[in-house]
Parts: C-alpha cells; structure tokens; sequence
C-alpha cells in the first residue's frame, strides 16, 4: 500500500494522469490518499463505480477490497460530499446506506436509476463532479458492469449498468471535469473464457482516454456528441440541423 | 594443443569472441578437431576486488537476482574499465542489499508535518503486518457455537438432510452423506471417514480454491460403487461431511492453529479426515495434525504434486510454497518419510533437487516417468510409502494431473499425469496401507467452465474412498483389482 501511494504520487507530481490497472479495489485507498497528497486534503472529488458500498469498517484487517472508501474518509483525504458513488446494488443492509447519508456521501444506486432513468442519474453525477471540486478521480470498479458484459470479476452482482451506459458517463466525467486520476479494477481475466470482459474494460479505460483528449483540446460542454460522427447531415430528419442549408 | 588467449580490453575480448565464433562456427577450418579449439581467459579485473566484493561475484544466487551467472559477470567486467567495473560491483551489491530486513526506519519525508498522513508507513521494515485488534470479532471467526444454544435440541450423531427415503439431487453433502457439525457427533456416530472443506485461497498461483468445497458437493463422483475395488464405500463405512473449518483468506498465518486444532480433534475422534482444500499451505497443519495424533507411529506422506513446496527464505512464514520445507524444518516430518510423485515445472529447479536429496525426500519427477515409465515409478513411490510401516497420508494436489484434464487447478503445469493414474495411484496407496488422512488441495474450479475439474477431483477422492473401504473389507493386497472387474469369464 505504501509502495503504490508513493508511486502514484510520483506519478501525479510530475503533472501527469495516472491510469492506475489493478488489482482489486483495496488499491483505492493508497491512489486516492495519493491524489491528496498533490492536489491538498480534500481538494479532490471522487467518482466511484461499483455494485458495493466499500464502506466495510472495524474488521480485523486494516485494509482490504471492501474497506477503501472508510480508510480515506476517516484519514479525510476525501470530502463525504465530495465523494459520489455510482451503481450500488450489492446486498448490504440498511445500516450503511445510513452512514453513507449521515456523513453526507452521494450515492446514486442502481434504485435511483430504476425510477429516474439512467440519463437522468446520469446527468446528476456529472454535474455533481465538478460541483465542489476543482480536481476529479475516477474510480471504476468493473463489477458496476451486469455479468452479462463483465464476467471476469471476483464479486458479480446482476443488475447492473450496460457498457452503453457506462461509455457516456466516463467519457463525459473524463471531459467535462478536471480530471487528475483514474483506476480500474477487479477485473479477473481468467473467470472469462471469452475476451469480453477485457475488452470491456480497456473500453472503459479509452472512454476516459478520449474524455482527457476532448478536455485538452477544450471540447468541455455537456454532453459533446461529434456532429459529424453522429450524423451524415446529408437531410435535417431531426430538424435541428445547423448547418446552412 | 590448446592456444590459450589473454584479454583485457573491450576490443580484444570482441576480436577473440570473433575467432572463438569463427572456430565454433567451422568457418576458420572445418577440418580442425575439438581438442584446437581455443580456451579464452579474460581480465575480469578481480584483481581490484577485495573479499567480499570477490565473494559476491562468484555468487551464483546473488547473481540470478540481476539475470547473470558468476560466469557472465565475468565477461561483463572484462567489458568495463577497472574503475566501471568497481563501480558496478559496488551498485549491484548496494542494490541488492535493499531487498533485505533493515530494522533502521529509514527517514521519510511522508510525515504529519508535510501534509502526509500515513498510518501504514510503520509497516515497512517492521516484520510484523498490523491487525485491528479492536475488531468485535477479532475472534469469531473460530469461536463454536455450543450445542447449548441449538434451537431444536437433538442427540448427538451424523444427521441427514435427506427428505426420502432415495434422494436424489437433495441438499447437497460430499458423498451424499449425513452431517455432522461437532466432535460429539462424529464420536457418536463412530464416523470412519469424514469430509472436511477449507474453503482457504492464499494460492500463489490462481486462487479459487475457496470455491473448491461447495462445488464438488454439488458435483456426483464421490459415491457409489467401485468397479476396480469392487465395494461401495458408502455402504462398508460410517462417513459425514463435517462442514467447512472457518478461515482467514488474508493471512495465512491465522489459519494454522485452528485448521490443526480442528483435524487432531477429528482424529481424536476416531475419523480419518478427508480434507478439501483450500491451496497447499494446508499440507502444513494438516500433516502437523496427524504427527501429532500419532506420536508413537511413524508416519509417511506420499505428496502427489507438480510442485515440491520446499522453498526457503521467503518473507511470509506459511505459504503454499513452504508447506514440505516448514514441515522438515521443524522436524515435524524427516524428510526420508516423505515420498514426493509428479514433481515438474521451473520452480523444481536444480537447487530445489538438490535441497530435497539433502533432506532424503523420496522424489519422482514427471522426467523420470518419462524416462523409467508411469508403473515402475508408481511402484516405487507406492512401496516406499508402505516402507515406514505406520500410518500414511496423502496429500494430493491437482496441479499433479495434466491441465488437458484438470483445467481447474490453481497452478497448473503441462506434462502432468492422468486422471486415470491418479486414482489408480491413490486407491492402491489407500488400501495398501493405513491411511490417516487425505487431502484433495489446489482445486480453482471456476477455472473450469465444465464440470471436468469437479468431478476429476470427486472421482480421485472416491477412489481413496475405496481403499480405505477396501482395506476395511481386508482387501489391502498389492495391487488388488476385482477378479469381476478384470475379465467376463467367458
């Protein structure tokens, strides 16, 4: 933990966005700690995508892929209101849903997205990014996938968000905040026999890739789609064409 | 006559590798016999080192560390100026004492005071991982429930959990066997052979082995009928499946007392456990166990593996590389009592032979099957394991079968034996001689998309589970195989 810490810090104080492949998602805590280390104590926002809370406390071991998130707010690198999870379905029990909202976390469960709709959620959590914080991380659990897209992980829960779902929300959160840090973990190649769940994962990974490119280039806006990859122009079908006719 | 070249600078080292090229390649004189061929002698500067710097360069397993042998370094500092070359040595070594314990805390500059709060920085040189030792449950892991607190009380014994009178595809128990959770149960029940999961995956190759228990209850194989020993154990023994032992898949260091403590308990009931595993760090506690049940008979292990286990001088104490090398070392079991089958793979390198020679460890690699032939050296592996007269026990690891048969094991290596050697194998050494106990380790069955693994692994421990019958039957003749098994008698 302290070897990744100082590496990622290393990383980051040159100025560069580590893209952090793990390992399973104890390896949050030490990035996390990381970033704040560089950008300052609770300068940082968090988005994080799981099927788990990852709020396990008080077990027996100080540390491990289901006690990041309680390692960081106890430490207080992170601010609770500024740290946003994204596609929580696991079964746990009410209990720390109520410490989630008691400190003041954000958590959009895989509920929410049942009864708003997935663009709607995900319009929230944009917007919730860069709502307090200058700087962004991005954490990405791959069992926030459904099994259906992502098999090869240690602790698949069904329900899940679709890799159509999950593009978008990166590449946007990758574009339309300042990012600093990204991870991806819990993918487990060898429970695959496919390549899918590889693939998927490095798909994940360019979605943020493409969302830093757009950022630098300073394609920033809500929702940027490509007018000219997205459409061939040639009729005004929708009737909201821009172009001079 | 042998031209013997001296060198001391780069250019004459290339200009006599470029003769010793030519003279190797036939270019220089096709007619020339091997006894012309030159003997090169280089200036490897030896003469500025002092003793241990000399010591150093001639060590080969300091060397191997950075990828060279006492005699590429040689050439490697003939390369350099006297002064590089000192330098070099100087920073090989110097690096390659960071990898040792260094009890001094270096100084850091992730301090309160910078802004750097870090409340594991303590764990880097202190030889101790910390725990939380004001976790509730620190220990309830391996606390028992007391019979006193069952809700429904009931007789000590083996219990069933079938529904009818012939159930088939009921609640799911190794062996479709009754249960039972206590001690008192397997005394009362006078249970001769009981299944015990641990569910425990601290592999060093992949780990799945945690799921290894609950699958192979689910998978048939491991009851009925024996066409070779010509008995259904389940009908000539009292057996039970006793649960799972409680494990801690984040260290491997909590696990050895309770694991032990469960199995001698077992034992002390008159049960030969039948251990799922769970990875091979669990070879330690459970050899450990039957020893000490046992302290007036000899005991000897025939260990099925494609791996040795006998590293030494790894950071962590217990690991599934360390099992053999922990249980010799503390003279928990002489290494002449240990008989070591299907042994191959890089990690079986000359130093770890010659470790095992120097121990007495009977071994048998894949290499000497393939030289003598499979019956010769199940032969011999079979009568040295009978030749310590005592109780015997079996340590199976799955990484011992081909992964062509066995995909689903958590190290597998190519060139393995067959799923038909394994159970000829492990029937003959459980009837031939008395067994105290057998391991099924190292089983990953996710890594087997087909049911193959599970029920390789279920047929391997049936066909122990039949010698045992078998011997209990009085069968335990050399390699006894059913007369209505070996012919129609037409």
């Amino acid at each position: 933990m302290q070897e990744v810490r100082s590496m990622v810090r290393e990383v980051a104080e040159t100025g560069t966005i580590p893209f952090i492949v793990g390992g399973d998602h104890s390896l949050e805590y030490p990035n996390v700690a990381a970033m704040a280390d560089v950008y300052g104590k609770g300068k940082v926002g968090v988005v994080h995508f799981d099927a788990h809370l990852d709020t396990g406390r008080g077990r027996v071991h100080l540390l491990d892929h289901g006690q990041p998130i309680y390692r960081l707010m106890k430490e207080a690198h992170v601010r609770p209101e500024d740290y946003i999870q994204v596609g929580l379905r696991a079964h746990y029990s009410k209990s720390y849903y109520e410490w989630e909202k008691e400190i003041g976390m954000h958590y959009h469960s895989m509920a929410e997205v049942e009864r708003r709709g997935w663009d709607a959620v995900m319009e929230r959590v944009v917007e919730e990014a860069s709502t307090n914080t200058e700087y962004l991380y991005v954490s990405f659990d791959v069992d926030v996938l459904d099994p259906g897209f992502q098999s090869g992980t240690g602790t698949p829960v069904s329900g899940g968000l679709t890799m159509r779902e999950a593009i978008p929300i990166v590449r946007r959160l990758c574009a339309e905040s300042n990012l600093v840090g990204f991870d991806i973990v819990e993918l487990a190649p060898a429970l695959d026999a496919s390549y899918v769940s590889t693939l998927n994962a490095n798909s994940i990974m360019f979605a943020c890739l493409t969302g830093v490119a757009m950022h630098k280039k300073g394609i920033k806006q809500k929702g940027f789609i490509s007018d000219l990859s997205s459409e061939h122009g040639q009729t005004d079908y929708y009737g909201d064409s821009k172009d001079e006719k | 006559m042998k031209n013997k070249i001296t060198v001391s600078g780069r250019l004459s080292l290339i200009s006599s590798a470029v003769v010793v090229a030519l003279t190797l390649s036939g270019c220089e004189s096709t007619a020339k016999p091997a006894a012309e061929m030159p003997e090169v002698t280089i200036n490897a500067h030896t003469e500025l080192f002092n003793q241990t710097e000399k010591a150093f360069i001639a060590d080969a397993r300091s060397l191997a560390v950075f990828g060279l042998t006492p005699d590429k370094m040689q050439v490697k500092l003939a390369e350099k100026s006297p002064e590089e070359a000192k330098n070099l040595v100087a920073a090989m070594m110097a690096t390659l004492a960071q990898r040792s314990y260094s009890s001094i805390t270096q100084p850091t500059s992730d301090t309160d005071e910078n802004g750097i709060h870090e409340p594991m920085s303590i764990m880097a040189d202190t030889g101790i991982v910390p725990l939380n030792p004001d976790a509730g449950g620190y220990n309830g892991r391996t606390v028992l429930q007391p019979a006193l607190f069952d809700k429904y009380k009931r007789e000590p014994g083996p219990f069933s959990l079938d529904r009818y009178l012939d159930e088939k595809g009921g609640i799911p128990t190794f062996a479709d066997a009754p249960v039972a959770i206590r001690r008192a149960d397997l005394e009362a029940g006078n249970v001769e052979v009981a299944f015990v999961g641990v569910p425990l995956a601290l592999s060093s190759g992949w780990r799945d082995s945690k799921n290894a228990p609950t699958i192979m209850r689910g998978m048939y194989g491991l009851s009925g009928y024996n066409v070779a020993g010509g008995v259904d154990p389940s009908l000539v023994l009292n057996i039970a499946d006793y649960g799972n032992i409680s494990v801690d898949n984040m260290s491997p260091e909590l696990n050895v007392e309770h694991v032990e403590e469960q199995l001698s308990d077992m034992i002390a009931a008159g049960t030969i456990p039948f251990i799922v595993g769970g990875d091979h760090s669990l070879m330690y506690p459970s050899v450990k166990a039957v020893t000490a049940s046992y302290p007036e008979d000899t005991v000897t292990v025939l260990h099925l593996d494609a791996h040795y286990r006998g590293e030494r001088g790894l950071d962590h104490y217990y690991s599934d590389m360390q099992s053999v090398s922990n249980l010799i070392e503390q003279d928990i079991l002489p290494g002449s009592q240990l008989v070591q089958l299907g042994l191959r793979g890089a990690s079986q390198d000359k130093e770890a032979l010659v470790w095992l020679r120097e121990q007495k460890v009977k071994y048998h690699t894949m290499a000497e099957v393939d030289n003598k032939g499979w019956e010769p050296v199940m032969e011999a592996a079979l009568s040295e394991l009978k030749a310590g007269k005592g109780k015997t026990f079996i340590s199976f690891d799955m990484s011992v079968v081909d992964p062509s048969q066995v995909s689903g094991a958590g190290q597998p290596v190519a060139g393995g034996i067959s799923v038909r050697q394994a159970m000829t194998t492990v029937r003959r050494a459980c009837a031939e001689t008395d067994v105290a106990g057998f391991e099924l380790l190292g089983m990953a069955p996710y890594l087997d998309l087909t049911y193959n693994s599970a029920l390789s692994a279920n047929q391997i421990m049936h066909a122990c589970l039949t010698g045992v019958a078998m011997r209990k039957e009085g069968i335990n003749k050399t390699n006894y195989v059913d007369p209505m098994a070996l012919s129609h008698g037409g």
